[in-house]
């Protein structure tokens, strides 16, 4: 009696908790959201009807659903915008693009599925497969998936020229190997660019570079000393920290380049199968060793990704730092009142070859693509314009602090940002060859030869260790390039 | 008549069971033994990306390359190191097991059986973030723990240096699965009947003694289960390797991490070449195979009743 009393006490005491667990504070916060949803939802409506009314001239006769996928800037800023909690920049979500969109094409519903980082290949790949996606956001590097553009491009021959760069890949069955075609259409630039401590520098007595003419040797040698105690303030500096010791590899292409390292020996088969990689070479023991030797100018935490905890801060103690992001970098500064404390530089400039003279910063990107299996594909190119050439878009990229592709966009960055950063930007937006990307260029291929890029970073931080010494290194790579290509049919 | 009713209401009552078991089974069917059969297909094949571009029949190809791949021994060599050592916690877990059964004052038992299995519960991803500052170079609380102990400055890689990262590597993983190794013990140990110890005491062994003799040839079942799950767990390692790596599957520092999952991973997804992943999911499932028959024939599971 006491037992079926007790059990069924228990059993009340639950149901009780799961019925108010249901219906209290979540229950007002899902009619509140609910509510909050449809506001919006009829705020956007309300929004698209006035934009429509006020221009009256959108495109009727395409229609349909535009779906895309990736990561990228969309996932950054959110739908509605974001703000980032330590420099409190705000920035602006895309709804921008949406309501734009819907003003210029009223019956086309463009439906944006953004994914962060974390496994975005496998993501984008999976994506592909459903057959449910029209744009691959940064999809260029999966050639099978995606369409070549080239003859999009061929339609609309204005477009390239009001365009930095494209997104452009290899693919042995459009073109010769020695040269690349494009797969994708870049959106934002992200220049790989040094930011220098001009305090560091003044404090050790070590001139300002001349970012147009300075040489590798001229890094290495401000790097050396600036490294040390602060002959001023008398804490400890460090003189470089290259791109974060996960990604070691984009040290090798912006080094390579430099160095003119070229090292494919494409052959008259125009295959991938064919090529010859020649990475034993005393050129790549040459770059090899000498991101090794910024080992001695780097802070201990480097290889743990934690040297630049206290970066951009009032203790920030590192003279120049490598990054990818120049504009994230200089809002960061900004909002911490230290951009005139530095500068930024185009790297140095290339010894040898047929670029001799110009900076090795190449570009990273973020680009759209559009998936082959689309049913959509016109309206997808139609989209993909549309976020290169449209004036609300390119202002909305300048208000998220990226970089446009777009060149009437870019030109104007100098309104957002000082000189001491505007100018080496433009410097490398105007010198970089449009075929020079971070993914394929002549000293380096990170979609044709396996697990190149990943045993790049491995063997550079190997080297870093003390692991192991370039001819082990340069064994290493030529290994896993040769094997890959011989299981190539 | 009546006997035709009666069928009639039988195959209605077990399709009533058997619709309740329809989702399950097609849900089994499509997302598991589909893809599976699949995944043996492709082994076969020369497929690039899935879904895209051709699959061409090419026998054994795609074994032959893996199997002469030095990356892919290499992550099989890593797998079943990585594999082994991970197996420290299970003595780990005994003892910690005798000694919280030790404990009399059921409250406190109660704590370190409670305490001891939390950081079983945490995901992964916060276990590598929490030990990326543990095994720090420079400054982490074990390098300092032992430059403390020895006297010396100790700046050891646990996750960075090639040399070290696989006891870096164990390390974390023992944190995290300590608590369920003693949870495991601890059930076993409480299991073992009063009366053998009671009749040893009456024979004058001492505590040590009943600790050797009785308790741990008590516990071999629980060993056994625990040796193998550990193992087929180790072959199936991923995440907390991963995330060291840099969100990468080149196994970083130096590939001494990458796992044979990592590979397939790799070969999936980074860089594409799906037959060759297949082939390796497909020598991994014949490992884990492996050692599951192992497993079951040692249990007596073959054993007629």
């Amino acid at each position: 009696m006491r037992k079926r009393s007790l059990a069924i006490l228990m059993a009340g005491l639950m149901i009780l908790t799961s019925v108010t667990g249901c219906s209290s504070g979540n229950g007002e916060t899902q009619g509140e959201t609910a509510a909050s949803t449809s506001e919006t939802v009829s705020e956007q409506e309300e929004s698209q009807e006035t934009a429509g009314e006020a221009t009256g001239e959108g495109n009727q006769e395409l229609t349909g659903t535009l779906k895309m996928y990736g990561p990228g800037l969309f996932a950054e800023v959110g739908q509605e915008g974001s703000i980032d909690m330590i420099t409190g920049v705000e920035k602006p979500g895309y709804q921008v693009v949406i309501d734009r969109w819907n003003e210029l094409y009223p019956n086309v519903e463009l439906d944006i599925e953004p994914i962060p980082w974390d496994n975005w290949k496998a993501a984008l790949q999976t994506a592909a497969i459903s057959g449910d996606v029209d744009i691959l956001i940064h999809g260029a590097s999966l050639g099978p998936v995606v369409e070549p553009l080239q003859p999009y491009l061929d339609q609309d021959t204005e477009l390239e020229s009001q365009l930095t760069m494209l997104t452009l890949r290899r693919n042995e069955e459009l073109a010769p190997l020695d040269q690349v075609v494009p797969f994708g259409i870049t959106v934002t630039l992200n220049p790989v660019m040094v930011v220098i401590d001009k305090t560091i520098f003044e404090n050790y007595g070590v001139e300002l570079p001349d970012y147009e003419t300075w040489t590798l040797d001229d890094l290495m040698e401000a790097a050396k000393a600036t490294t040390g105690t602060d002959p001023v303030t008398g804490k400890q500096t460090y003189g470089i920290s290259p791109i974060k010791a996960s990604d070691a590899y984009k040290n090798y292409i912006w080094v390579s380049r430099a160095m003119n390292n070229e090292i494919f020996e494409w052959s008259d088969t125009n295959a991938i199968k064919d090529t010859k990689v020649n990475f034993v070479n005393d050129k790549t023991a040459e770059v090899l060793d000498y991101i090794a030797e910024f080992k001695n100018y780097t802070s201990p935490d480097y290889v743990e990704g934690l040297d630049l905890a206290n970066a951009w801060t009032e203790d920030h103690n590192i003279a120049m730092v490598i990054v990818e992001n120049p504009y994230n970098v200089y809002n960061t500064l900004k909002a911490n009142g230290l951009d005139d404390q530095f500068m930024l530089a185009a790297l140095p400039q290339i010894q040898d070859g047929p670029y001799k003279g110009i900076t090795s910063s190449h570009f990273g990107d973020w680009h759209m693509s559009i998936c082959k299996n689309s049913q959509n594909k016109d309206l997808a190119w139609e989209f993909l314009k549309f976020m290169v050439t449209d004036s609300v878009v390119q202002q909305w990229i300048l208000d998220t602090y990226n970089i446009p592709v777009n060149k009437e966009a870019n030109s104007r960055l100098d309104e957002y940002m000082s000189a001491d950063f505007a100018d080496p930007i433009k410097y490398v937006i105007d010198t970089c060859p449009a075929g020079f990307s971070c993914s394929e260029n002549q000293c380096y291929d990170s979609g044709n030869f396996g697990t190149f890029m990943n045993d790049l970073a491995t063997v550079i931080n190997e080297m870093y260790q003390g692991n192991m010494d370039h001819t082990q290194a340069m064994e290493y790579v030529q290994k896993n390039v040769d094997d890959y290509l011989s299981t190539l049919n | 008549m009546n006997k035709k009713q009666a069928l009639k209401g039988k195959i209605k009552k077990q399709a009533v069971w058997y619709s309740f078991l329809l989702v399950t089974i097609v849900t089994l069917i499509a997302l598991t033994y589909i893809p599976m059969l699949t995944t043996i297909k492709y082994s076969f094949c020369d497929v690039e990306v899935l879904g895209f571009g051709g699959s061409e029949f090419i026998g054994m190809q795609n074994y032959e390359t893996i199997v002469h791949n030095a990356a892919f021994l290499k992550s099989v060599g890593n797998t079943l190191i990585l594999a082994v050592m991970s197996l420290i916690s299970i003595p780990l877990g005994f003892v910690l097991a005798t000694l919280i059964n030790n404990v009399y004052w059921s409250k406190a038992q109660s704590f370190f059986r409670v305490g001891y299995y939390f950081p079983n519960i945490i995901t992964g991803v916060s276990v590598v973030l929490i030990f990326q500052v543990v095994l720090k170079t420079n400054g982490g609380l074990l390098n300092s723990a032992l430059s403390f102990l020895t006297g010396h400055e100790i700046s050891i890689g646990w996750l960075t240096d090639s040399h070290y990262s696989r006891f870096g590597a164990t390390i974390l993983n023992v944190w995290s699965t300590l608590g369920y190794n003693m949870l495991i013990n601890l059930a076993s140990l409480q299991s073992v009947p009063r009366e053998i110890y009671e009749a040893a005491e009456v024979d004058g062994a001492n505590a040590f003694q009943k600790w050797v003799y009785i308790t741990i040839p008590q516990m071999t079942s629980c060993f056994v289960f625990l040796f193998i799950t550990s193992v087929i767990n180790g072959l199936a390692r991923f995440t907390d390797l991963f995330i060291i790596g840099g969100n990468t599957p080149i196994g970083r520092p130096g590939g001494t991490l990458q796992t044979i999952l990592m590979y397939i991973y790799q070969f999936s997804f980074e860089t594409p070449r799906y037959g060759i992943a297949s082939a390796g999911a497909m020598i991994l499932f014949l490992l884990t195979f492996i050692v599951t028959m192992v497993n079951l024939k040692i249990t007596g599971f073959f054993k007629n009743k």
